[in-house]
């Protein structure tokens, strides 16, 4: 008798710890997915290439604005406030990170805390100034230039930040993450030959660009941009510079004018007119045109346009 | 294998290119020839090149992979004084600073000696400070000084996070969130001037009070968002402001509910609605109630141009002799038809409290003219028609440049 109930006894912890274990791994199936925010949509798109249906993410700043002058809304402080984790760029690009944080106040995504995930560090940065700094250059970046998610080279450093920090963040889905971000890279592997391959014939050749946005996705297509429409950085161009740039572009046969949907056009229209360059809209993020909805139709968009213009794709 | 494609490439060069007058002999069908061999030994050289400078990047690569699997990491790449690192820290630790001035010069039809009135004037120089105090808060202080009035602090306060259901809270002397003009700061109206309404009622810079309020926003219903907010503050109004009487030691209380929807990632509209109780002197508490509305619909219509539509209403409930429930609003639109240009006009109406007049309201009609210089910079050139409620109407000029140094971070409206 004594036996039996022994028994039973013991079936019946078996059972019980067998039903917490189902009920763990079913609690921890159907947990909430981390709510990461990230400031821009191509941060968002490598959470969503490496967290994949693990986290739910969203973006401040609309592709088709300029990220420098956003005004986040009532929606993007609640967005902040609820999140798990923040992506952003670090440096001085977001200059609303900080007035989105305040508001929001999430002492979970602030600045050093486990929540807060700046994809800047690590990353070779370029135009670090070397001199001291005035306004009097215009609209001028402290830390240097802060475009850097442009070159393909770096998405491999920002997708590993990202895949650490995910797995820090939720343990339960590391293998996953990994996994992903082994996907990931594997593919940005095979694409990066063939993208430096597609531009190889203009390696070398200068375009001009509207403004300092480009030189990390220069560096990666070997394309040299010295000038811009803009004067100084932030300052609209100006006649005389437009007459400037319409002798340094005739005497050096550039035949490309590059920027992003949402800078003007009206003058790089005008320069391209009295020189004969094409204007080129390149896409400075995820999702800023029709056709770059994720990491790697961008970059491909982006070397098809400038193929494009720089004369066709060589056979 | 680079040199071989390099002898190629230069025995064919030699062979096509160096024997031209055998070709020459030949007759224009052999030049044509000889053309179309050239452009294609000059197309080769290309691809030559672009394939060694990928074969030369490939080796680099594998160079570098190479070395990286065999010595020791490698150093982490140069990074300047980030904000995050090395000399950025110290911002971390002192207070941003910004110093934001912003000078008028006014012509008008009225000839009194008033402050900045047919003169250029200094209005404001206001000097911003603030910083995390905390892991818990952030401390703001705002300290205001212009060419006709003393020193005064317009506004110092500490904002609490983390508290339960985690509401916000500020602590000071701030700006309530009530309505949409009244507590923004002046550099970021539309116009050079408030409505009527804000300055007849609330103050001709706007309403900041000492009290505590808390907020929070949270997902309303249909893609909403919702922001409450409550609070209590000191009594009286900004200068000039007949809304609530001088004495500070009535409290005023506070609410407002703000409701806001994205229509698209361009688009959004928000409506407020917004209650106020005070006093008018120091014989009574909260016997005058102020109810207001407010909507904003703004438009991005496309990356360099924004249309912005705003209307403010505020109904008073008072025990007055003449008029218990005077009332005031203005509706305003104001659009950025360029990157650095704006036009706006704004319409005015506001019942004065307690007054027997024959118009009994003030009125006024204004358009305006921004030019953007930089964003630091700031022209605008406004033209006022005012009626007053003593039938007087008057014309007027204004012409204000708004300029920010350091540190001018605007809060989230």
């Amino acid at each position: 008798m004594t036996t039996h109930l022994a028994q039973a006894v013991r079936a019946a912890a078996r059972l019980a710890l067998s039903m917490a274990a189902v009920l763990v791994m079913a609690g921890g199936a159907s947990a909430a997915p981390l709510r990461v925010v990230a400031t821009l949509s191509t941060f968002a798109e490598l959470v969503k290439q490496i967290g994949g249906d693990a986290v739910e993410v969203s973006y401040v700043a609309p592709p088709r604005f300029n990220p420098h002058f956003i005004e986040p809304r009532p929606s993007d402080v609640l967005k902040v406030k609820k999140a798990d984790l923040l992506v952003h760029g670090g440096l001085d690009l977001e200059a609303w990170r900080g007035p989105i944080l305040d508001a929001a106040g999430n002492p979970r995504v602030f600045p050093g805390q486990p929540g807060e995930l700046d994809l800047s560090r690590g990353i070779a940065l370029l135009e670090i100034p070397d001199q001291p700094l005035s306004r009097v250059m215009g609209d001028i970046h402290l830390y240097g230039n802060p475009h850097y998610w442009t070159n393909p080279e770096n998405a491999r450093i920002m997708a590993q930040a990202i895949c650490d920090r995910l797995c820090e963040a939720d343990p339960a889905h590391e293998p996953a993450f990994r996994r992903r971000l082994q996907t990931f890279l594997a593919r940005l592997d095979r694409k990066i030959p063939e993208w430096r391959a597609a531009v190889a014939p203009y390696r070398g050749q200068e375009v001009v660009a509207y403004h300092n946005e480009w030189p990390y996705f220069a560096q990666f297509v070997g394309l040299k941009v010295e000038q811009f429409l803009e004067p100084k950085p932030g300052i609209p161009p100006t006649p005389r510079h437009l007459e400037f740039l319409e002798q340094y572009l005739t005497t050096r046969g550039i035949r490309a004018i590059i920027q992003p949907s949402y800078q003007p056009a009206a003058s790089s229209q005008v320069l391209a007119q009295r020189t004969g360059a094409t204007v080129v809209i390149l896409a400075q993020n995820v999702g800023e045109l029709p056709g770059t909805e994720d990491y790697f139709s961008w970059v491909d968009d982006n070397i098809r346009r400038l193929v494009e213009a720089l004369g066709g794709p060589h056979d | 294998m680079r040199m071989s494609h390099r002898l190629c490439a230069g025995v064919l060069a030699v062979l096509l290119l160096g024997s031209p007058s055998a070709f020459a002999d030949a007759g224009p069908g052999a030049t044509e020839e000889l053309r179309s061999l050239r452009r294609s030994v000059e197309a080769l050289q290309k691809t030559l090149e672009a394939q060694q400078w990928l074969i030369e990047q490939q080796q680099a690569q594998l160079d570098a992979l190479q070395r990286q699997a065999a010595a020791p990491p490698a150093p982490a790449p140069r990074q300047g004084p980030t904000p995050s690192s090395g000399i950025g820290q110290i911002g971390a630790i002192l207070p941003e600073i910004g110093v934001l001035t912003d000078i008028v010069a006014t012509a008008s039809e009225n000839k009194a000696d008033t402050e900045g009135n047919n003169r250029v004037a200094v209005r404001e120089v206001e000097l911003v400070l603030g910083n995390y105090v905390d892991p818990y808060s952030r401390y703001d202080a705002t300290i205001a000084f212009s060419d006709f009035e003393a020193v005064s602090l317009e506004e110092a306060y500490l904002t609490r996070w983390g508290l339960p259901w985690e509401w916000k809270a500020r602590f000071g002397r701030f700006a309530p969130r009530v309505g949409k003009a009244p507590s923004i700061h002046r550099d970021s109206l539309d116009s050079v001037d408030e409505p009527l309404v804000v300055a007849r009622y609330f103050g001709v810079e706007g309403y900041k009070r000492a009290g505590l309020d808390l907020t929070r926003p949270f997902e309303g219903p249909w893609g909403t968002v919702l922001e409450p907010s409550v609070g209590i503050l000191e009594g009286g109004v900004g200068e000039d402001g007949t809304l609530f009487g001088s004495t500070r030691l009535r409290p005023t209380v506070y609410s407002h509910l703000k409701t806001f929807k994205e229509l698209s990632d361009a688009s959004s509209v928000e409506l407020g609605l917004t209650h106020l109780a005070g006093s008018k002197d120091d014989d009574a508490t909260w016997e005058v109630n102020a109810f207001g509305v407010d909507a904003t619909y703004l438009n991005a219509l496309t990356p360099t141009t924004k249309l912005k539509l705003q209307s403010e209403l505020y109904v008073q409930n008072r025990e007055e002799a003449f008029d218990r429930h005077p009332w005031g609003a203005y509706v305003l639109t104001d659009y950025r038809f360029a990157p650095r240009w704006s036009v706006g006009a704004r319409a005015d109406h506001v019942r004065l409290v307690d007054t027997i007049t024959a118009r009994h309201a003030d009125q006024a009609l204004s358009a305006w003219l921004t030019f953007y210089q930089s964003e630091f910079a700031r022209w605008r050139l406004q033209y006022r028609h005012m009626e007053r409620a003593s039938e007087k109407t008057e014309d007027a000029v204004f012409l204000q440049g708004t300029f920010a140094l350091g540190t001018h971070k605007h809060a989230i409206q």
